[in-house]
This record gives C-alpha cells, structure tokens and sequence, in this order.
C-alpha cells in the first residue's frame, strides 16, 4: 500500500460552478515527492506568459506533502501556488494551515481552482462534496471574523478554514491568506489572486483516515525525533523565532533602517526573550508538532490595548522594528494583528513603509502625498496608520499598496534607489550583507527575495549538514564556496517543502538530514534515500525556474537592489561590506548548469528525466 | 591597559552574573580573547566557564566568530565587544 497520498486532485472552476476529481499520477508524484513539485509541472502546462495574476485564468493551487497530516513531528504545511500579483513569476507561500490536513482527509492531495465567481462565494469541501457558498455576508469582514462566521454559517465548528481579509478582497498586492489556525500564506500577494477570483474562503473538512504505510515505523521515528530534538529547540519553545534578535544585532544580521544602518540600541526590547518577560500568555504548537514557537500576547493597557491574539514572529518583529526604527513591541504586536486581519504579509509591509519612511526623509515624498502622516522612522503611530490605509487600499495606502516596486515607479524621483526587493518581492529580515550568501539565495530563489528558500546563511551560523557536504562552519564575509552551498540548500528546503514538514525542526536541530529520507519511506512505503529526496528538490527547483523563464526572467533579472552591490555598510559588524554578488552568481550558473541567459540546459532536464518539460526551453 | 566589553548573550549566563554586559580591563601583553574570558571566569566562578565552553556556543569579536580571526588567540583593541552566544539564538557567527 502506497501511503501518504490521498491519490486524487480536486480541480473546481468558480466561473462555472463546477469541480471534477482528477488522479494524482503517483509516479509523477514519486519523482517529485509531492504536490509543490506535481504543481510545479501543472502551472508549466496550464499557465503561460499571456495569464494575468488577477485574471480569471490565473490558477490557485492549495498543495499538500507527503507528510503532511501523517503525524510525522511537524508535518503539518501547505502550500499555496500561483502567478504571483506581486512579481509576475512563480507565487508561492507555505503555511501550517489545517485546511491543508483536512483537505488530505477529504481524500485530496491538491485543489487546484479556476476561473471567478460571479459573486462572493467561499468553497465547502466535505470529502466528495463541493459547495459554492454565497460569501455576501462575510465579504468585507477580517480574516478571524471571517473564519468563524464561516463555520458559524455551515453549523461546522470543526471544519479548517483559510481566508482572505479586506486586503485581498481589494487586490492589494501584498495581500495574504490567513488560517484560522492563526498562520500566515505570506508571501506574493497570494490573497489578491483569491480576491480577483470573488474566493472570500475555503473550508474543508474530511472523514477519511491519512493512511502510513508503516505506522510502527513512523511512530519509533516520531519519538526519536521529538527526543531528539526537544531541548535543542527549547529556545524556540521558550523565545519563539524571534529568540535571535539580540545576537543577531551583535553579529549584524539584524536588519536596520531600510537596510542601512548596522546598529539598533532597541533591540533587546523587541526580542522573543523580552516579549516572554511582558505580553506572552501563551505559546502557540502547529498540528503534530512539539516545540510549539508559535506565540500567543495579550496587551492590556497602553496605547495598544485592548489586543490578543497570534504573536509576531521573528521577520515580523524585524520588518516592523528595526527596520523601521520602531522599538515598541505592544505598536509591533499591534501591528501585526492588523496585517492579519486585512490578510497582510507582515514582511512586504514592513519593507514598504521602511522604503516609505525613507523617501521622505529624503523629501521624495511629503505628507501632501502621504495624506497627513508623518512618516517619521521609529513612530509606531505611522507605521499602524499606514498598515491601515494599505490594508482598505485608501489613499497613500493604495499606492504602498501595490509593493515597493511598483510604488518606486509610481513616485518616481529617483524611488527606486530605495525599494528593496528581488524580481518585486521585498527582502526578507537577513541581511545579505552579513551573509553573503543571503545575497546570491536572495537573487536566485524561484519566488524572488525568500530567505526560507535555502536557509543558506545557516553553516556560517554553526549548522552543519555534513550530508549536503557541509562540515565545516563558513564565514560569512566570505563569498569562497557560497554558490554551492546555496544551491544545495536550496535543493534541501524544496525537499522539506514538498514532504510537508517544518524546515525549523529540519534544520535547526542537528537532525540527520536522511531522517527525512526514513520518514518518507515509513510513510509512502516507498524506499527512498535522502540523495534520491534531493534528486527530486532539484527536480523542483529546475520546474520553477522554467515556469520563470517562462515568465520572462533572464540572468539580468538575477540580482539585488543596488543598495547591496554598491553602498558599503556603515556600521556594525558588517562595517565596510558590500555584496560581491556578480562572482559568486557566476559560480552559482555553473553549479546550477544554467546557460548565460539564465535558462536551465537541455541536457540538464534530461539527465533530471525531465523530458517532458524541454519543450518549455522554447 | 585596553577596556573590553564582554556581551553575555545566553539567558541562563546572564541571569547567573545579573548582567547582560560586562566591562573588562586588560593589559597590552594580555589582551588576547583567552585572557579576557579567563578573567571573567576569575571574576565570576566557574559556572561561566562551563558554559562558554559548552560547544554549541560561540564566541563573537566584534560580530564576527573568533574562529576566523585566530581562535581565542585572537587579540583584543580598546572599545572591542566580545560575545557570547548560544547557537541556537543566533549562530555561531
């Protein structure tokens, strides 16, 4: 018995009101371990150059892993695939969403939706049966509001729900998806493609068993794994992703005033360790998973309060800290609940006001443009006005709205000096200058600036993966080797994705990469080694990158704001450091075995048995 | 003599010694990372050097891991910051 599979495809288009159920090819599925690579060959065939974002014809894929749902320890994400609003290339975001783990026991490894509604709908899946529900009544409401009133509305307290919020209702760009679980799909304005398509929600809720094909081999696994890995992740179940902030102000990591600045005296008080010392009361676990980082605040007095609610995660903390100067954890806190009721991402946001707050210091942009908001570096007030105008699309907030790319072209006046972003999306919260090798993963990952797409920066922090050949700790001033770690970790964190599980257990742990390999095997029954797992995240890599292509990318399109390449940094630990990125991406083009314009070689898709996808190189 | 900064980045150090930064002053002839770490061990007892020994921790001079700049030979300036950091709150560098 093959398991881990749910062995079927649910396809609905929301123009007809219609849905079939499709067969997952399982050898397509073995070769490409799951749904994120399966997608990843469905959008080169379905989707092409001519397929608008936020048109009709643009696809929403909801994915699963192999692992996902199968009590493997954190197997619990989904992934969330389309043309992205934001970059026009390959969209993606990854979330432990329980609509995900529902949809396996509604017997679907992946939905894939198309088309628009001709009104608000939201989607009910109960195993085999497909509803089209009128969504008039919660469209306009907040992501939480949204959640339960949609389960109020099925009478169906235990359906798992992902929605929009008013953000991706009005097509902004920088619009999320949000569970009721409390997480985030992020990144790429994936909620504005939901919005264009009149989706407000999904529920699922399914009846079958996820079926392992070896639970007493899973279960021997699950407990090595959390014995394993218990105290070594205390930090995060203490501290949460943000336990780092203090040490990586010290070791410039830490990003700062719009990426210019090396120090931050406010670190400390907008650190995990602080948050755990005032507005934690609670510490939140993702389905099957033991190290629970996920954070629960109250804020009771102050300007702030009344709130509670999901806590903000370290990229969070950074975006709308120190980047932007702010040293207010409650305004942060306050912060990030807003972006998840308007179904913001938290990171695009706060790298768009940072760019925001530059441009008038710079004088670019005044309060004449930003309707009366000072947009002063370090005014939490500033920050959450705009989060709000951004998230209504009112205003200055419609322009910032659309991404620091696109609101650079719209301003003009040299804007675009300060936009951070690679191919449209916004720099995550590791600073490239520190770790060189965040720059080449930066301007090479397939969805733009993603720093969960190779983790790369991890063996010059003392991570070692001796199975990917990293035995040794790395510096991070130096480019020498980085484009080969980058692409084998690159190759690594797509394997993580497709299986399903959470790349913080992986690699933060010291767990043996192959432990990957026996919990698939345990699970599928299919005997699997790690080299073939990475075989396969290769394989995934190499379908992105050509849907990219596809899309228009070429190498000029390969590269980082000017910012990095040409303005040393002033302070810090990275003092005096640029990005030397031109050498190391041209290593990275012979590792990777791409030809000068960027594009994968045909040889290399057939020594992959990617036939298939060559006639795509055209 | 030369004025260091020893930084205790790991909570459990930390609430140990009752500070989060220590000023250090060391002579000329001395003043290496070893030398720094030894007097702070002289200073404060042994359960700090248990865990700067530890080896999942690290220690950073001036945000870069001693490791690259001579080990705990490395050599110290005046103004210099030194810190101690557990892997899993940052890293090794």
């Amino acid at each position: 018995m093959v398991g881990g599979y749910a062995g079927r495809i649910l396809r609905i288009n929301l123009s007809e009101m219609s849905f079939s159920i499709e067969r997952l090819d399982l050898s397509l599925a073995k070769s490409l371990i799951g749904c994120l690579g399966v997608a990843s060959k469905i959008m080169l065939e379905e989707v092409d150059h001519s397929v608008e974002p936020l048109s009709p014809r643009n696809k929403l894929i909801l994915a699963t892993g192999p692992l996902t749902g199968s009590t493997a320890p954190a197997g619990n994400k989904s992934i969330v695939i389309s043309r992205s609003p934001l970059t026009n290339i390959w969209g993606e975001a990854i979330f432990s969403a329980n609509a995900g783990i529902e949809l396996k026991r509604a017997g679907f490894d992946m939905i894939i939706i198309e088309g628009r509604a001709e009104r608000p709908v939201y989607l009910w899946i109960c195993d085999d049966n497909v509803e089209f529900k009128d969504a008039n009544g919660i469209w306009g409401m907040d992501t939480f509001t949204a959640c339960n009133a949609v389960k109020n509305d099925l009478g169906e307290k235990d359906a798992a729900v992902a929605c929009i919020g008013p953000a991706g209702e009005r097509l902004v760009r920088l619009a999320c998806i949000i569970s009721d679980n409390g997480r985030a799909a992020g990144r790429c304005g994936l909620g504005a493609v939901m919005g264009s398509k009149n989706l407000k929600a999904i529920a699922i809720k399914g009846s079958r068993a996820i079926e392992v094909a070896n639970p007493e081999a899973l279960n021997k696994l699950r407990g090595d794994i959390i014995e394993f890995t218990r105290e070594k992740l205390k930090a995060f179940t203490d501290y949460g992703t943000s336990r780092g902030v203090v040490a990586f102000e010290e070791m410039g990591n830490l990003p700062i005033k719009n990426w210019t600045g090396g120090r931050f005296p406010g670190a400390e008080k907008i650190s995990g360790v602080r948050m755990a010392e005032t507005i934690l009361v609670g510490r939140k676990a993702c389905f099957a998973c033991h190290v629970a980082c996920g954070r629960y605040v109250r804020v009771s007095e102050g300007p702030y309060a009344p709130l509670e609610g999901y806590g903000p995660e370290y990229e969070t903390i950074a975006a709308l800290g120190s980047l932007c100067m702010n040293d207010n954890l409650e305004a942060i806190a306050k912060a990030n609940d807003l972006c998840n009721r308007f179904g913001l991402d938290t990171i695009s946001v706060g790298a768009t006001i940072a760019f925001a707050m530059e441009c008038y210091e710079r004088g670019i942009i005044t309060k004449d443009e930003t309707g009366g908001i000072e947009l002063i570096w370090g005014d939490p007030d500033a920050i959450i006005r705009t989060i709000e105008l951004i998230g209504r699309r009112e205003g200055f907030g419609a322009i910032l709205g659309e991404g620091s790319m696109r609101a650079a072209e719209k301003i003009g006046k040299g804007a675009e000096r300060y936009a951070m972003h690679v191919k449209g999306l916004e720099i995550p919260m590791h600073n490239p200058y520190r770790f060189k090798e965040m720059g080449l993963q930066y301007a090479t990952s397939e969805r733009g600036a993603c720093h969960l797409r190779g983790f790369s920066m991890l063996p010059a922090r003392g991570f070692l993966f001796p199975e990917l050949g990293i035995s040794e700790k790395l510096d991070g001033f130096s480019i020498e080797g980085k484009a080969h770690i980058v692409k084998v970790m690159q190759d690594a964190c797509r394997v993580v994705d497709a299986l399903g599980i959470c790349k913080f257990l992986v690699f933060f742990s010291g767990i043996p990469l192959k432990t990957l390999a026996e919990l698939y095997t345990a699970v599928t029954g299919w005997k699997t080694t790690l080299e073939e797992l990475l075989k396969a995240g290769e394989r995934i890599w190499i379908l992105q990158r050509l849907f990219n292509v596809r899309m228009g990318v070429r190498r000029k399109d390969d590269t980082l704001p000017r910012r990095f390449l040409e303005e040393p940094m002033v302070d810090g630990a990275a003092k005096g450091q640029i990005v030397e990125l031109e050498p190391m991406l041209k290593d990275y083009y012979t590792e990777r075995e791409l030809d000068d314009e960027g594009k994968p070689k045909k040889e290399k898709l057939l020594g992959l048995n990617l036939d298939f996808a060559i006639k795509f190189l055209e | 003599m030369i004025k260091v900064t020893l930084i205790l980045l790991d909570e459990r150090l930390k609430k140990e010694i009752g500070k989060k930064e220590i000023a250090i002053e060391l002579h000329e002839s001395e003043a290496t990372v070893r030398c720094l770490l030894r007097k702070a061990v002289m200073q404060y007892g042994d359960k700090t050097l248990e865990s700067i020994l530890k080896p999942e921790t690290s220690i950073f001079l001036n945000g870069q891991n001693v490791e690259f700049l001579g080990g705990l030979e490395a050599k110290l300036s005046e103004g210099d910051r030194v810190a101690i950091v557990p892997l899993i709150e940052g890293g090794s560098q």
